[in-house]
């Protein structure tokens, strides 16, 4: 029996095609190494009674016609919206930006009035550009080598619309594509207590600083998120992000889709330089399919499980110097009681959002440079979420569950990334400290803690050196160059081999972008 | 038709010849007691010179010199680019040079990947010396949207596959892209520095590698003489030309009636009339116009600059020269303190955190012959990284510590040099500021980053030279093809002043 696509991987995005293809009537097959599908958006209960968002937590650029499309609030996804972005200072102040604009302000005016006054026209220009944005990501990658006319006419409408932003958003964009998030802010903002947790956006996942070029374009990140076509920056699933998963294999499943689980692919299957099918780790088993299409890593992909003698040679290189570099790891607990920050007590709303432990840009900078030589950051910039206060499901009555987002972790540290493990604990412990800075008696009130090292994001879910969006989402890997020029188009230089995963156009996140154009390319090459 | 213009650095002077020439009267006023800006060598010490605050003369737009005929009647003199000296702590460093046969006797491998490394810079050289000839595109016009379209064809000349390259490499840092080609961090140093330099950068930041590309396309020759022999040559082909030139003369405004520039205010109440270009650097407009005759959008613009300094100036009057202990010789151009690309982002760590930078790394050029007495010479030192704002002020004791850290990086090479000092000259980012008119004591008038160059060097509205006031144009290092010393913008923007209508 032979499907007409296998799908290896069976995270957000191998789900997403599957249910896109089988939707299509394609008889497709997803196969997840791991007992359970989800990838890095799952949810576990690693510790009795308490339910983990384990790797990725919240829910922010799901794309809205992809919900709509496979119908995933009937499978079971109800995402709850973070309205609070709390920053705790160790000095007892703390800010807290709010849905009202007018609360919002009192908040910045603390710190800078002028700040206050300038920030809802920041807004304004941002989701200006955030609507340009969209237009990219919700769309194949433009092609700037491109001879064909209908590809030319689409990069002219692109940089018409561009042209059309007029040339102070022109400007701007231009600024937000290359500068450092610090330095944009500067150009807004006068007060490092906004601009530090406003700078954030821009490094999450990368082994960039906030002063590092570049770092700028994420900050429209929080301007384009979207929750059931409501702008909204972030949202929490129901039940953790495993909650995304589980909605998007009830989708491909109720369209016909198989999935197994526990079924690691070992090698795809070559036959006469074409992807024929694969060949599972362990058992040797091999399954036959039309056409393969592979939602991990690229370069796990091309040199793992395609192997370098079965691709041209720039390929491999290119491949070969794909960057990784996971700078990130995750800190889990479990907590007895709830945990209060001192800087401003009680479960109200400022904690039922996202709470950033990043006080000024010299901290998050200082937390950077320990990274570039090789050691995670003493005190890391953390964000903080407690899932448990949004949905009470996740842990028992009284009790909650804490998911710490940790950086920087590098997967490089300098005794070798091997040697993780004998850190695991001692980098737990710097979050941990961390944390009981703002929380008084933050460590008594642990009753579990898991740790996720990048070394550990790598073994355990199959993230290549930790890095949680499968390759930096640097200039230089983004748009026609992911995962690298040429290859852009989710083709790969293996016939019947596609990529599918967060490698491809327009990368990492929680978005199912990647997984629902690659699915609707192939539809429409009739690849499949 | 009358023309001042405000500055005699290297932009002034080559707007002011290129003006004269079609025919304007030209005034430029400097408000120095000589002329020739960051370019201007100078007797720091008596009977001892230097040859310019930045001493590479190696950016010096060719077509500058061939077009204003400098080479001929005016004396100036190219020679290729001295070898460079780096030196490596417990080794013998290495010496750089066009044909040198050092690189290969190292690792072989490693010259096998520079000469890769070039040949990719020779295709992309004519895309990027077209970028930094013409005039920058007017986005704001649609008419100019066929230009760019051109602009466009023209690099896709270079073909799709290196079209692709340049893309790719634009973003990257400069220290993963040399790594491409070359493992020894020695050699990956000598290549990668000249991209920091005037840009508040180290080699891990993203968009340092257009740094590179950019150093790598213009540099051929150098002048004999440096800087300093440049300025003298535009002196003279200036006087030829009819300019007059007048030192010592301070700008105090610029006069604005019915929304036009109508002429230049000087500090002593005597007006200048006629048309006006800036050639200092672009935010000065501010000081010389108040704030409300201008557009906000501009007042922004030009507030938004980032000219953050992160270099200091050494000089070192000699009664010897600088010997490097390791090879017993002495040269020119040399590279201390930095023998692995992680030696630089730690200096640069260190201007991020407004700190005395911990170790130093120094460009250093040596020079003798008429800049010092006979037996005796001069040390240029360019030392990395400095902070403008550092924490607690540039104190004496500050000054002190910092000198005594460059003192002992060049102790590491050429013991000895104590003994030899007969007198120093510290330059620090403020002090720059003041002596040379550079705002944030930056070099080049701008942070040299890829959202400050080209269409958006100062920014989108005068990287044509031309401002919102009519009569009124910018051409300084801080303007399109900046910075560094190259005559680049003054010559385009004398260009736009004369194709502009009045």
């Amino acid at each position: 029996m032979t499907y007409d696509a296998i799908i290896i991987g069976g995270g957000h995005n191998g789900l997403c095609t599957a249910a896109y293809l089988a939707k299509a009537g394609r008889k497709v097959l997803v196969l997840e190494r791991r007992h359970l599908v989800g990838g890095a958006a799952v949810s576990e209960e690693i510790y009795p009674g308490f339910t983990y968002t384990v790797c990725s937590y919240v829910v922010s650029l799901l794309r809205p016609w992809i919900i709509r499309d496979l119908n995933l609030a009937k499978h079971g996804l109800h995402v709850l919206p973070l309205e609070a972005a709390f920053t705790p200072l160790p000095d007892g102040r703390s800010l807290c930006r709010w849905p009202d604009p007018h609360k919002t302000r009192e908040e910045i005016a603390q710190f800078s009035v002028k700040d206050a006054d300038r920030y809802p026209e920041f807004g304004k220009a941002m989701g200006q550009l955030a609507r340009f944005a969209k237009l990219i990501i919700d769309k194949p990658a433009p092609d700037p080598a491109t001879w064909s006319p209908r590809e030319l006419m689409d990069l002219l409408g692109l940089s018409r619309k561009f042209r059309d932003l007029g040339d102070d958003m022109a400007s701007l964009q231009f600024k937000l594509a290359t500068m450092s998030s610090a330095d944009f802010l500067d150009e807004w903002f006068e007060s490092d207590v906004l601009k530090a947790p406003m700078s954030v956006s821009g490094i999450i996942g990368t082994m960039l600083g906030v002063r590092s070029p570049g770092t700028a374009y994420v900050l429209l990140h929080h301007y384009m998120g979207e929750i059931d076509g409501a702008s909204r920056a972030w949202g929490f699933a129901k039940g953790g992000n495993g909650a995304v998963s589980n909605a998007l294999a009830g989708a491909a499943v109720e369209h016909g889709a198989e999935i197994r689980v526990n079924a690691g692919v070992e090698r795809v299957l070559l036959k006469g330089g074409k992807a024929v099918g694969v060949v599972l780790s362990g058992s040797g088993d091999e399954i036959r399919a039309k056409t393969v299409i592979s939602t991990c890593e690229p370069r796990l992909t091309f040199l793992g499980m395609v192997g370098e003698e079965n691709l041209p040679d720039p390929f491999v290189a290119q491949m070969k110097r794909y960057k990784l570099r996971g700078s990130s790891g995750k800190v889990n607990f479990a907590l007895d009681r709830f945990p209060e920050f001192s800087a401003r007590p009680g479960d109200g709303p400022h904690v039922r959002g996202d709470v950033a432990i990043c006080p000024s840009i010299d901290y998050l900078e200082t937390a950077y440079d320990e990274a570039k030589y090789g050691d995670f950051s003493q005190r890391p910039f953390l964000n903080l979420v407690i899932p448990s206060l949004l949905d009470p499901g996740m842990a028992p009555p009284g009790k909650h569950v804490m998911s710490a987002f940790v950086q920087y972790a590098p997967y490089h540290i300098k005794e070798g990334p091997s040697h993780w493990p004998e850190r695991r604990e001692a980098f737990g412990d710097a979050v941990t400290d961390t944390i009981a800075e703002y929380v008084p008696g933050f460590k008594e009130m642990i009753l579990h803690r898991q740790v996720l090292t990048p070394w550990d994001l790598e073994q355990e879910f199959g993230l290549t050196e930790g890095n949680i969006f499968h390759g930096e989402l640097s200039a230089d890997q983004l748009l026609f160059n992911r995962p690298t020029a040429g290859w852009a188009r989710y083709r790969t230089p293996v016939k019947n081999l596609w990529l599918a995963g967060s490698g491809a156009h327009p990368g990492g996140g929680v978005m199912a972008a990647p997984g629902a154009l690659a699915a609707m390319q192939m539809l429409k090459e009739r690849a499949v | 038709m009358r023309v001042v213009v405000i500055g005699a650095g290297v932009n002034g002077l080559v707007a002011a010849i290129r003006l004269a020439r079609a025919g304007r009267l030209v005034t430029v006023v400097e408000r120095r007691d000589l002329f020739g800006g960051i370019a201007a060598g100078e007797e720091f010490h008596t009977d001892y010179h230097h040859i310019g605050l930045t001493h590479d003369s190696a950016e010096v737009r060719g077509e500058v010199i061939k077009q204003l005929g400098l080479q001929g009647g005016y004396g100036l003199q190219l020679r290729p680019p001295a070898p460079l000296f780096i030196a490596e702590p417990d080794g013998r460093g290495l010496v750089l040079e066009e044909q040198g046969s050092e690189l290969a006797e190292r690792s072989i491998e490693a010259a096998e990947g520079l000469a890769r490394w070039e040949l990719l810079q020779e295709a992309f050289r004519p895309a990027v010396r077209m970028v930094l000839r013409e005039e920058a595109p007017d986005v704001r016009q649609e008419a100019a949207l066929l230009p760019l379209l051109k602009k466009g064809w023209m690099v896709r000349g270079i073909g799709e596959d290196h079209l692709l390259e340049l893309l790719r490499i634009g973003p990257l840092c400069v220290d993963d892209w040399m790594e491409e080609f070359v493992e020894d961090p020695l050699i990956r140093t000598a290549v990668l520095w000249p991209a920091l330099v005037g840009a508040w950068m180290g080699p891990r930041s993203p968009y340092s590698a257009t740094n590179l590309l950019m150093d790598a396309a213009s540099h051929e020759y150098e002048i004999i003489g440096g800087p300093a022999a440049l300025v003298k040559s535009l002196l003279l082909a200036a006087a030829d030309a009819g300019v007059s030139l007048r030192s010592a003369t301070e700008a105090k405004a610029i006069q604005v009636s019915d929304g036009r520039a109508t002429g230049v205010i000087l500090a002593d109440g005597e007006v200048l009339k006629g048309q006006v270009l800036v050639a200092s650097a672009p935010s000065t407009l501010l000081d010389l116009i108040p704030a409300w005759k201008l557009p906000s959008r501009l007042v922004r613009d030009l507030t938004n600059v980032r000219v953050r300094g992160t270099t200091a100036k050494l000089h070192l009057a000699l009664s010897g020269e600088l010997q490097v202990a390791a090879r017993g010789e002495t040269f020119e151009r040399m590279l201390l303190g930095a023998s692995h690309p992680m030696d630089l982002e730690r200096a640069f760590d260190d201007v991020k955190h407004r700190r005395l930078p911990r170790r130093p790394w120094l460009d250093v050029r040596l020079l003798t012959g008429d800049s010092a007495p006979e037996g005796h010479s001069v040390a240029s030192i360019m030392v990395h990284c400095a902070p403008y704002d550092l924490d607690g002020g540039w104190t004496d004791e500050a000054r002190a510590e910092f000198t005594e850290r460059v003192m002992a990086v060049l102790e590491e090479s050429c013991p000895g040099v104590r003994e030899l000092v007969v007198h120093s000259e510290l330059l620090t980012p403020p002090d720059l500021e003041e002596r040379y008119g550079l705002p944030g004591g930056h070099l080049f008038h701008g942070e040299r980053m890829v959202d400050q160059f080209y269409v958006m060097r100062p920014s989108l509205h005068l990287s044509r030279h031309t401002t919102d006031l009519p009569g009124l144009f910018v051409g300084s290092m801080g303007t399109h093809s900046g910075g560094g010393v190259t005559g680049g913008p003054g010559m385009l923007a004398a260009e736009r002043m004369i194709a502009t209508p009045r």
